[in-house]
């Protein structure tokens, strides 16, 4: 590392941080304006309140939707990590008739938008009896293409004698794939779940079309329904719903960080 | 052995979690009916308790659904099927809704029960009725009477004619002071035209005449805008929501806007001196004060399961007793029913009589199935006059021919009223799902048998083991394959999402379409130039951040995670924060004040809009780019550096010639993320601008879903979907080729 060997100068620290507040301006006015009373009691002034965060926690059915939106996070992560990493290995190391054919169709899935598909995923939910459960928002997304891809592209790179090393000691294959391959592959597994969560966690256009009832209702759409106005959002409220909504995920963040680089660094990414 | 059991742990747990999730919910009770519709929860509930008390064994399931996105949502259930039984419109919906027959035929039972109704007309259709009226509004003028009296202006006089609106607009407006005259709704879809068309009314035109021929570019609209021409000097073009910000904190002389802010604005703005009046006639001898009105109408679907249930409970609904309380608690807009007006709440207020005063010469845009169309064509117009300063006669004269081609394009499609039973149906569960997955398991068998030439064949491993690409390929097909031979088969027809029945093959017609499609060029161009904009802007700033943070010692993991702090937040709350970062009086241009240099109307002006939304991108993403090349520029052996600095390299030749070069399988895949993500640019663009002003910021994914959703014409958005989807399969052939496509 570089900043091993050289003193960090003030000037670095100090422009890191004076970068970092001015970076964060939106952000702040997130937090900032979730704390804020602009009304009558303030003369159109503002003052500090925690009304804000008291409507969006108190608003009906928030906990149910922070809940739903954990279920759909945990399914649809989980079940990107493990499918993502047994496709990635399929295209990576066996050869078989129609690779390159299907290959080349999991990269066009990549860039294809996803707003077309919307009426025949919903149709399709229909027709399963599947629509307004949280199988709709999970199923269609358990295996994303780009992590595939993502996988594919790193386990090519691999050497592959480690994994005949253990085929020559008598291991299956699904067993070089979680004792060899699933601990190489950390860092490609570390975006999958990065990526992944982010993504899941704010969607909104999908969850919108595919569940109708509160049961079934997501964070994002909860929160867009809690401090809608027809004509006016409420805009503390919406603050307050967003500063909440993002903390999980910051947190999460915050403590995994270290093992986030650490394990993109693992294996010293290559494509 | 011990990773091994926690893979195999892990799949288990993920496999109970699964089957833990709750799957469908029980069978409907027998008298229910699904209510979808926009209101608080909380409002609508007292109604439906109370309906349930005086219907036994009835249950009302009401559930809430999106302003900005609701239609979308309804349209797609009716196309799936899953329409609800009763449902909340938008009254310059239903000239499309009710021209398709999706809607229940109500004229028998609502006939004498009509007259009671403001806003008949919107559930009126070729002389049958669809629905009953729920609430409605109308805009009137707000005036600051402090800025009136601070300007010499009489504050209990507010303007009456067009030429004292004016007057009054030119004397408040100190831009210097950040006082403005007159708020111009600009850069915002579904809003301009309701501002703008009273005008146009005011002096006897209109948009359609009886006939339903267009008259929108006769003498009267040309007067209106000439008039909003010269009012636009004196004025602060904005977003509705934003105007109505500045007039609260006493920075804008005039606006028109809605009856929600009688109740805002003394809560959140106490001090305010305000009035209300009737919108300014063209002259004191001369025309009429008309302005817009719309509204909520609730209507049934043709699946409705009970639909004597359901009427009663939209008589209920719609009741004086009813309404008056959303009235009350809400004040967005008035009962629909007459009979609500005798109630206190309207008589005893002033500013209240204002308005219903202006209810009773108000106009309704033209109930057309068509209107939606036509709605973008009038904003474009008006857009392109007082906006970008085009020739009235050019640019009414392009709307006149837009509004021909939607014609002929609509005569084409046969869009008249279906009859008999309608296209909403309930469709049998399971058979396509079955369908489908028989079709992968085909398609695995046909790989299978193909490939199996025996053990020395194109095989390298035993076939069974393709049992790994089976989850992938299993959603493959059923989510992309399954979707994309629908939308191809449909590209060569005329699917009318809302009139399924009508669908009729046109060949190659939609490409040949788009082909001379002026809005789908210029929707490429600016999804390139956004991807251009964006994608090395983002590289090079997550490269930057990760090269500073990484020579920060002191709380290097604050900052890591600071940086990161925009990648997960929601993109429609990035677009949120700065809608209001965008605005005239907002941050950046205070910033921007701060260094001597002027402001602007970021979002309004065309040639700023794109740019603002790419700033945006980039803020949002860097901070992704930023811990992957953190994790590169950590994975760099130190020993090269101390290399390089033995035989004297410079700090700049270090970075040049140890850096760059370990980095580059990183940057590589940070431009291919980035690429795929902004090239699929949307959530943004639909909060901010929806494509405007003049379709700046019209980006391809947007046009697509604009066209598949707001104008219903699935075979033409699938057309355009088919075109992109080859320009990417190009890419990615080359993507592969640039990435190495190497043989294990």
């Amino acid at each position: 590392m570089t900043a091993a060997r050289h003193r960090p100068g003030w000037a670095w620290q100090a422009g890191a941080w004076l970068l970092l507040a001015l970076y964060l301006a939106p952000c702040w006015y997130m937090v900032g304006r979730s704390f804020l009373r602009i009304g009558p009691a303030t003369g159109g002034g503002w003052a500090l309140t925690l009304d804000h965060y008291r409507a969006v926690l108190g608003g009906a059915g928030f906990l149910g939707f922070v809940w739903n939106s954990l279920l759909v996070l945990i399914g649809v992560v989980g079940a990107n990590v493990v499918f993502a990493l047994l496709s990635g290995y399929a295209f990576a190391r066996y050869r078989f008739p129609g690779r390159s054919l299907l290959f080349t169709g999991l990269l066009t899935t990549l860039m294809v938008p996803k707003q077309i598909l919307m009426i025949p995923i919903l149709d399709l939910m229909v027709r399963c009896g599947l629509q307004d459960t949280l199988w709709a928002l999970i199923l269609p997304f358990a295996v994303d293409g780009f992590n595939v891809f993502l996988l594919r592209q790193f386990i090519v790179a691999l050497p592959p004698d480690l994994e005949e090393a253990a085929r020559a000691d008598g291991a299956s294959e699904l067993q070089v794939l979680a004792r060899v391959v699933f601990p190489l592959c950390r860092p490609a597994l570390v975006v999958v779940v990065v990526n992944t969560a982010v993504v899941t966690w704010n969607a909104f256009l999908f969850p919108l079309i595919l569940t109708d009832s509160e049961a079934a209702r997501t964070l994002p759409i909860g929160l867009a329904l809690l401090t809608q106005g027809p004509f006016a959002t409420d805009w503390g409220a919406l603050m307050a719903g967003s500063t909440i909504s993002s903390l999980p995920l910051l947190l999460a963040f915050w403590f995994f960080q270290d093992e986030i680089i650490q394990g993109l660094t693992a294996g010293a990414f290559r494509e | 052995m011990r990773i091994h059991r926690w893979a195999v742990g892990g799949l288990v747990a993920l496999c109970a979690w699964w089957a833990w999730l709750p799957l469908a919910a029980a069978g409907a009770e027998p008298l229910e009916l699904l209510f979808w519709n926009f209101w608080d929860p909380a409002l609508v509930r007292p109604v439906i308790e109370r309906f349930e008390a005086e219907h036994p064994g009835v249950r009302i399931r009401s559930e809430q659904l999106p302003w900005n996105t609701g239609l979308d949502k309804v349209v797609t259930a009716v196309a799936a099927g899953r329409a609800p039984d009763i449902c909340e419109l938008g009254s310059t919906w239903m000239g499309r809704f009710m021209a398709q027959g999706v809607l229940l035929d109500l004229s028998s039972a609502t006939a004498e029960l009509l007259a009671h109704y403001r806003l008949a007309e919107a559930v009126t259709w070729e002389g049958r009725t669809y629905g009953l009226p729920w609430m409605v509004s109308t805009r009137v003028l707000f005036f600051n009477q402090a800025l009136f009296r601070a300007a010499g202006l009489d504050p209990s006089r507010p303007p009456a004619t067009w030429d004292e609106l004016l007057a009054a607009a030119r004397a408040i407006h100190r831009p210097a002071e950040r006082i403005y005259g007159f708020g111009m709704n600009a850069g915002e879809a579904h809003v301009l035209y309701k501002k703008f068309l009273p005008f146009v009314w005011g002096a006897g035109g209109d948009v359609l005449d009886p006939d339903g021929r267009l008259v929108f570019d006769g003498p009267a609209t040309r007067d209106a805008l000439a008039f909003w021409g010269r009012l636009r000097e004196y004025s602060y073009l904005e977003k509705q929501d934003l105007l109505d910000e500045a007039f609260m904190k006493g920075s804008l002389g005039l606006e028109i806007s809605g009856s929600w802010n009688l109740a805002r604005f003394p809560r959140e703005a106490p001090g305010l001196e305000f009035g209300v009046a009737r919108l300014p006639r063209p002259a004191a001898d001369r025309g009429a004060s008309t302005s817009f009105t719309g509204g909520q109408v609730v209507a049934l679907f043709k699946n409705c399961r009970h639909p004597g249930l359901g009427l009663d409970f939209i008589k209920f609904l719609t009741r004086p007793e009813h309404t008056l309380p959303i009235t009350r608690a809400t004040m967005v807009s008035f009962p629909a029913h007459r009979g609500a007006y005798g109630d206190p709440l309207f008589t005893e207020d002033p500013r209240m009589q204002v308005f219903v005063q202006q209810l009773e010469t108000a106009c309704h845009p033209p109930i057309h199935p068509q209107w939606v169309e036509l709605e973008a064509i009038v904003n474009q117009a008006i857009e392109r006059v007082v906006v970008a300063g085009e020739p009235a006669a050019s640019a009414l004269a392009r709307a006149a021919q837009a509004w021909q081609e939607v014609l002929a394009r609509a005569r084409a499609r046969r869009l008249e009223p279906a009859s008999g039973p309608g296209p909403v149906g309930r469709p049998a569960p399971w058979s396509t799902a079955l369908l489908l997955l028989g079709v992968t398991g085909l398609l695995l068998g046909a790989i299978l048998l193909a490939g199996w030439r025996g053990p020395r064949g194109p095989w390298s491993v035993p076939p069974a083991r393709l049992v790994f690409l089976l989850p992938w390929l299993t959603t493959f097909v059923l989510f992309w394959i399954y979707p994309l031979l629908f939308s191809l088969a449909v590209s060569f027809t005329d699917f009318d999402i809302l009139h399924p029945e009508a669908i009729r093959l046109v060949g190659a017609g939609n490409f040949v379409r788009l082909w001379h499609d002026a809005e789908f060029r210029r929707a490429f161009v600016n999804t390139v130039r956004f991807v251009l904009g964006t994608v090395p802007t983002t590289t090079l700033l997550g490269l930057a951040l990760a090269l500073l943070v990484q020579q920060v010692r002191i709380g290097q993991r604050i900052l890591r995670s600071a940086f990161f702090l925009p990648s997960i937040l929601s993109m429609v709350v990035v677009a949120t924060i700065f809608k209001s970062f965008y605005a005239p009086d907002g941050a950046v241009n205070a910033v921007l004040g701060l260094v001597g240099l002027p402001g602007r109307a970021w979002l309004v002006e065309p040639a700023w809009a794109l740019p603002a939304i790419m700033a945006l991108e980039v803020w949002a993403t860097a901070g992704f780019a930023m811990i992957l090349f953190l994790a590169a520029l950590q994975a760099i052996p130190p020993q090269l550096y101390e290399a390089a600095e033995v035989d004297g390299a410079s700090a700049w030749q270090r970075f040049r010639f140890v850096t760059l070069p370990m980095i580059r399988p990183m940057t590589l895949f940070v431009v291919v993320v980035t690429t795929i993500r902004t090239w699929q640019v949307f959530p943004e663009v639909f909060t901010l601008t929806r494509g405007g002003p003049l379709g700046a910021t019209d980006t391809l994914v947007h046009r697509l879903y604009e066209t598949a959703f707001r104008f219903h014409e699935m075979g033409y958005a699938s057309a355009m979907a088919w075109i992109l989807l080859l320009i990417v399969l190009g890419l990615s052939l080359l993507q592969m080729r640039l990435l190495g496509e190497r043989s294990p």
